[in-house]
């Protein structure tokens, strides 16, 4: 059988308070870590913009020089790309041009690097960046980018009409640390030219997982007049370690201590109600104990009594035959000196007195047979004929008919106390039924054991009255000693048989004995 | 033994009431009656004569019934009349020397048929 493990209300109510307060210390702890995290890494990535600013806006104080030298030299181009590009060597992709404003456009009038030549008139983003440029001041134009490589631009306005333009190619995938410096290395970057964030205006990143995961950050760079946009989020979380596992460890503590106090208050209270219910169970016990000590103490008084009231009724027993065999005899010899002729008054007083103590001798034998010790003399008895002498001698009553069910068998007993049983229970019966009735009168041999059973139709018997029928001068007839059925039972049990009266489901009463047959082995 | 026959019945019995009422009865029936009042006293009577029936109580003073008959190698006919059974050790030690047991109180019509059984035998 196996025990399912079904908790009480105080331990579930016990154990899910602690899961709520794991739960909330979970998510209160990681609210904290995660505050945390934000707040370390905005700072971080607020610190890498003003990097990337002062790096770029170093460009732009590059181009204010190149302005001034421009104004210097009176736009001398030959002074300007000796200038801008003392070496002469040029990188493909990057490029300083001057350039003069002609009508709506711009034309180029001197440029560093190949890809600018002079009189070539100026198109896209880098005429946007110089018209740009023309309103504010010095400013970046539009950063593009093909995924590859991007283009950064900038531009600086110099008086009458000119104008000294910057273009520069980054591989967009640069390491990060020689473009912005190693302090981020904890950092991934993304910056972003003019405009809303996108691939299509993104300068450099530090990865290729873009855009970036959140938690991301992101910060204004300014350069110039314009305004570019850096994204950053951490490689590896600021708060780590014991710290971000923190709301987790909380969290399983918290359901493990949830475990172990319900387990320890299920236990505790299983032990408790085994406590309890051994307590009851032994209480029971003893209970049991002390109301068969009681039981066996009434027994033994009930049997102390008995023996002291068998005493004295054998002593009256025999002390009444005496004089009453005196009585009897004179009531005789005063009968025969009166002769035959007597009185009416006479007679019906003399019968009285003969029938009476014809009473009395009926007691006295009732009161030593209920006490005398009697010697067992046994015999085997034929069943059936041991019923039809009982019935015989125990004339039944006009008004009752006997239903005899009697298979043949026998058994060894004493024959004469045997009789005396049946004609004792049959007349039980009879005078249980004085309207007339059935009696019921059953005999067979099964199991090595006789049964007889005698029932009648009468009204039966209390239950009250029931538990006391084979007590020794306890009787509801009129006329009765009491010791009729307490001599059956002892004669039974000499027998080593049992004797049970109850009432049946016709109503009368039915006496049922059992003897053990016990046949004699022959020889 | 003597042979002098001293009546036809000898009662013993220490209950003087039913020892003379049995006594009245028997002679009123017509048999010739002496008395004793215990066992003693009946074995003394027996020492002068001898009677054709002996009506015996067993529980008396000085000597009992039972005693009477172990001390009688060659008793009259004896009918026991007591109040007490006659069973067990005292049947079995003396029971060949008893005619018949009769417990009290005895109808007296059964009493005189049992007499004149005792009686009858004795004719044999």
């Amino acid at each position: 059988m196996s025990r399912r493990w079904r908790p009480g209300s105080v331990t579930l109510v016990i154990g899910a308070v602690i899961v709520l307060l794991s739960v909330g210390g979970y998510f209160l702890l990681q609210h904290s870590v995660d505050q945390q995290e934000t707040a370390l890494l905005s700072s971080n990535t607020t610190d890498a913009g003003a990097d990337a600013s002062s790096l770029f806006g170093s460009i732009t104080s590059g181009l204010s020089s190149d302005a001034a030298v421009v104004k210097l030299t009176n736009a001398n181009p030959t002074a300007f790309v000796n200038f801008v590009n003392p070496s002469g060597k040029s990188t493909a992709g990057d490029a300083n041009v001057l350039v003069r404003k002609e009508g709506a456009g711009y034309v180029v009038v001197a440029s560093s690097g190949s890809s600018y030549k002079p009189g070539q008139i100026l198109t896209g983003p880098a005429l946007a960046t110089v018209r740009s440029a023309a309103g504010t001041g010095v400013t970046s134009g539009p950063v593009t980018s093909n995924g590859k490589v991007s283009y950064a631009r900038f531009a600086v306005p110099v008086s009458g009409g000119l104008a000294v333009y910057e273009e520069f190619m980054i591989p967009v995938h640069l390491n990060i640390a020689t473009v912005i410096g190693n302090a981020f290395n904890n950092l991934n970057v993304a910056l972003y030219g003019p405009g809303p964030p996108s691939s299509s205006n993104l300068l450099i990143a530090s990865t290729n997982a873009l855009p970036l995961a959140k938690p991301a950050a992101r910060t204004t760079v300014h350069i110039g007049a314009s305004r570019w946009t850096l994204i950053a989020n951490a490689r590896s979380p600021y708060v780590s370690g014991l710290a971000s596992s923190g709301p987790w460890i909380l969290l399983v503590m918290g359901l493990l201590i949830a475990l172990v106090v319900m387990i320890t208050i299920e236990t505790v209270q299983r032990r408790q109600r085994y406590a309890q219910s051994l307590v009851t169970e032994r209480t029971a016990d003893l209970n049991s104990s002390l109301s068969e000590l009681k039981e066996t103490q009434d027994a033994l008084v009930r049997q102390e009594r008995l023996s002291a009231v068998g005493e004295m009724a054998s002593v009256i027993g025999h002390e009444l035959r005496n004089p009453l065999a005196a009585v009897t005899n004179a009531l005789f010899i005063v009968q025969g000196d009166l002769g035959q002729e007597l009185s009416p008054t006479t007679e019906k007083y003399l019968s009285m007195a003969e029938r009476e103590t014809s009473k009395a001798a009926v007691l006295a034998d009732d009161l030593t047979a209920f006490v005398r010790p009697r010697e067992l003399v046994e015999s085997e008895i034929d069943v059936p004929g041991l019923v039809e002498e009982v019935l015989s001698a125990t004339p039944q009553p006009d008004d009752v008919r006997i239903d005899l069910e009697v298979a043949p068998c026998s058994l060894v007993g004493d024959r004469g106390q045997l009789a005396e049983v049946l004609t004792n229970l049959v007349t039980n019966a009879y005078q249980a039924m004085p309207d007339g009735g059935t009696v019921r009168l059953g005999a067979f041999c099964s199991n090595g054991s006789a049964t007889f059973t005698v029932e009648d139709s009468g009204s039966g018997i209390k239950d009250t009255t029931m538990q006391r029928v084979f007590e020794p001068f306890f009787t509801t007839k009129d006329s009765g000693t009491g010791l009729g059925l307490a001599i059956v039972q002892r004669l039974v049990q000499a027998h080593g048989g049992q004797i049970s009266l109850e009432n049946a489901a016709s109503g009368g009463v039915r006496a049922t004995v059992v003897l053990p047959v016990k046949h004699k082995v022959a020889g | 033994m003597n042979s002098v026959l001293l009546a036809d019945v000898l009662v013993v019995d220490d209950e003087e009431p039913v020892r003379t009422s049995v006594a009245e009865i028997l002679r009123a029936a017509g048999y010739s009656v002496v008395e004793a009042a215990d066992g003693q006293d009946a074995l003394d009577l027996l020492e002068s004569g001898s009677v054709t029936v002996m009506l015996l109580d067993i529980r008396m003073p000085r000597r009992t019934g039972i005693e009477v008959l172990q001390a009688l190698d060659s008793p009259p006919n004896v009918i026991l009349m007591s109040a007490y059974r006659f069973e067990g050790e005292d049947k079995r030690s003396v029971g060949h020397k008893v005619f018949s047991h009769l417990m009290k109180p005895v109808a007296p019509r059964q009493l005189l048929d049992e007499i004149k059984a005792a009686i009858n035998r004795e004719d044999r």
